[in-house]
């Protein structure tokens, strides 16, 4: 069961660069406890919970006080660069499958699929900037003109959460939906969910594009590892503090798919059309679109592969379960830090007289 | 407003006068708690957020070197002035020094002439 200093360690140390983590987390712990024993040593006997969060709030709310151990933040100060830098991942988060759909409407839409997909990304990256921007301006416009200090005095230490049991654990939720995923593919793959039939329009015969046979010969490779990735997930899902075998099971199947993506992407054809004519046109297409995606699924699994190494090794984040797990924990955390929105009240509007004490 | 200014200023006028008490204060080893403890005790109210980055920021500077240690039963980093951290120390307090004889002189010539 972790303490109420063990979940505050927890919390500041999430905010901290991996490297500096346990070092910094560790001398914070023995400062904090060695206040708790000395209010402890005045009273003659052990603190409360509620005397503890007395003490914590004393010390900060773990976000701030992590900000201040940043190296590098001339432009905008400690107490509020954690917002500021919460916003920053909160719009990389929110950008990332922005990105994906434009790279696919785009490659859709343009007479060459790659430079339609190139295009995108393109005029994605100058709009990411552009927000990155503004949000710079603006939070570097709040840290000018707020008080020096804390945002928010309204947290309650109590409601902190509990550190994961160990390191290797993995959301319950991300393994769930990563099920349902793969599920859903294995059994297109397998032809027991009747999508592709349901989406033909056109009778057999008339040369409407189809897969390439070299699908044939990567087949039972597809359904061996989207099986296993299946049983894994299911696992993780109903114990999510995930052994070593289960993290290495899982980066196996990364590396069997990356190998098969990479066989599919070097093949000459992906999609063809059975009959020269009409359809010919829209198989090329599809053929360059169904590369772009490919590669594209080859970079979501080098990161999960990453992650995966990582947290096999020991050094991967307190919470595992894939490269896009942090989405919950970020929205979660900035919703969390600007919950202390309550706290902006000491923020001074430069429209608004100071107030004369 | 005026509170603002003053805080702002004194902000700044603190800055330099903790990274230099701080210094002084290791030429013998503490460990934090201890540190926070003798500084409060002797006037300079610090607290633990400007404290411990600062003395993360100094190691990392290279003029202060710290070591995990056992005391008590409990872990705890002891920091102390590494070989360069004494001679930039040195250099210091000779500039505090005749800062604050400058200061001083202009302060009381200002007053008497006011």
């Amino acid at each position: 069961m972790a303490t109420l200093l063990d979940r505050y360690i927890y919390a500041v140390e999430r905010h901290l660069p991996q490297a500096e983590r346990h070092d910094i987390g560790a001398e914070l712990r023995e400062m904090v406890q060695s206040r708790i024993d000395e209010g402890a040593a005045a009273r003659r006997r052990d603190l409360t919970d509620d005397e503890v969060g007395v003490i914590l709030k004393a010390v900060g709310r773990p976000v701030v006080v992590a900000g201040r151990y940043a190296t590098s933040q001339h432009l905008i100060g400690p107490t509020v660069f954690p917002y500021y830098k919460a916003t920053l991942w909160t719009l990389a988060y929110l950008g990332a499958p922005l990105l994906v759909i434009a790279m696919v409407v785009g490659a859709a839409a343009a007479d060459n699929p790659l430079t339609g997909a190139l295009d995108a990304v393109g005029r994605s990256v100058t709009t990411a900037l552009a927000a990155f921007a503004l949000a710079t301006i603006v939070f570097w416009q709040m840290d000018r003109l707020s008080p020096k200090q804390d945002l928010d005095d309204h947290w309650v230490p109590q409601a902190l959460p509990n550190p994961p049991e160990a390191s290797r654990g993995v959301s319950r939720a991300y393994s769930i939906s990563q099920a349902i995923l793969l599920a859903t593919y294995l059994l297109w793959w397998v032809d027991v969910l009747p999508l592709t039939r349901l989406l033909r329009l056109v009778p057999d015969g008339v040369g409407v594009p189809e897969l390439a046979p070299v699908w044939q010969g990567v087949s039972p490779a597809i359904i061996v590892v989207l099986s296993v990735g299946l049983v894994i997930n299911l696992l993780n899902a109903w114990r999510p503090q995930v052994p070593r075998w289960r993290l290495a099971a899982q980066l196996t199947c990364d590396l069997v798919a990356l190998g098969i993506l990479y066989f599919l992407v070097n093949a000459d054809a992906l999609v063809v059309a059975p009959v020269s004519g009409l359809f010919t046109p829209l198989a090329d297409r599809l053929n360059d679109i169904t590369t772009v995606g490919l590669l594209g699924l080859g970079a979501l699994i080098v990161l999960s592969s990453i992650d995966g190494g990582r947290r096999l090794l020991g050094n991967g984040p307190p919470e595992g379960g894939g490269p896009f797990q942090s989405f919950g924990p970020a929205l979660h955390e900035w919703s969390r830090t600007w919950k202390g929105a309550r706290g902006m009240r000491h923020f001074k509007s430069p429209l608004r007289p100071p107030r004369v004490k | 407003m005026l509170t603002s200014h003053f805080d702002s200023l004194r902000l700044e006028l603190r800055r330099g006068c903790l990274v230099l008490a701080v210094l002084s204060q290791l030429r013998t080893e503490h460990y934090g708690y201890t540190l926070k403890k003798d500084l409060n005790d002797r006037g300079i109210d610090i607290d633990e957020g400007t404290l411990y980055p600062l003395l993360r920021r100094l190691e990392s500077q290279a003029l202060l070197v710290s070591e995990w240690r056992e005391e008590d039963k409990r872990n705890k980093r002891f920091y102390r002035l590494s070989p360069d951290g004494k001679q930039v120390l040195e250099d210091l307090l000779t500039e505090w020094h005749q800062l604050n004889a400058s200061v001083q002189q202009i302060v009381s010539s200002s007053r008497s002439a006011a």
